[in-house]
């Protein structure tokens, strides 16, 4: 699943900033979420 | 000669606390106002990703100034006319809840990690500020499931936070949301909306 990051986080040592999309399993989304808006999935 | 009424509507006299929210997916240009659930809060398939923030210790305040500038001329000796220089929206309250991940809202430039057994908030090194969508959603006072909502369509926050440790006062911070143009809008819907439903 794919998400844009809406607040910088480090993920396993990488960090991500504002307005990047990263595709992440859910486990990991969920630990991030408070800094994650899902991304619709194309053809939805 | 008939008199004119007043208008003293006591179920406009507002009083009672509020919630903030992050809105995951903000409402469209044309949409405007946020879809709510019955019991007030985002819609989660139209506003997926929306973040409560907790507790306060206070009152949640909206501000919405229009800083007017006169328009003078030699000839008059008060303003003709006023044009309006900038609008400040912000939304404000001090925040209760203090988990590493709340206080990243206050202090966005932070980089927030989490692995087994902790929680953090590194800092230092990023200059771009993230912006995000934010509600104040309240219950009116009279009528079951109506609302007010104040709501910025772009805000960043820049304030930073506080931490306290002592044993005579509860620690918290002021979390202050300044409004932004999101310019991809239609002029005079551009920073935010103050509604009720009814």
């Amino acid at each position: 699943m794919k998400y844009k990051v809406i607040l910088p986080i480090d993920v396993d040592g990488r960090i991500y900033h504002y307005g990047d999309i990263v595709e992440l399993d859910l486990d990991t989304a969920v630990l991030y979420a408070h800094a994650l808006i899902a991304q619709e999935e194309e053809g939805k | 000669m008939a008199g004119t009424a007043k208008a003293y509507v006591p179920a406009a006299m507002n009083q009672g606390p509020g919630d903030i929210w992050i809105i995951g997916t903000p409402p469209s240009d044309s949409a405007q106002r946020l879809t709510l659930a019955a019991d007030g809060t985002p819609d989660a398939t139209a506003h997926p990703s929306s973040i409560h923030l907790g507790a306060t210790t206070g009152p949640i305040t909206f501000n919405l100034k229009n800083k007017a500038k006169d328009i003078m001329a030699d000839q008059f000796d008060a303003p003709i006319d006023k044009f309006v220089e900038a609008v400040e929206g912000t939304l404000e309250a001090e925040m209760a809840q203090q988990s590493v991940d709340l206080l990243q809202q206050a202090f966005s430039t932070g980089v927030y990690s989490t692995g087994t057994g902790y929680k953090q908030l590194t800092f230092g090194g990023i200059a771009q500020v993230p912006s995000v969508c934010v509600a104040a959603i309240a219950p009116k006072r009279m009528g079951a499931g109506l609302f007010l909502v104040s709501l910025l369509y772009k805000v960043a926050t820049t304030d930073g936070f506080t931490v306290t440790y002592g044993r005579a006062k509860q620690s918290a911070h002021k979390l202050t949301f300044h409004g932004m143009v999101d310019i991809t809008r239609t002029a005079g819907r551009q920073i935010g909306v103050q509604y009720e439903t009814i």
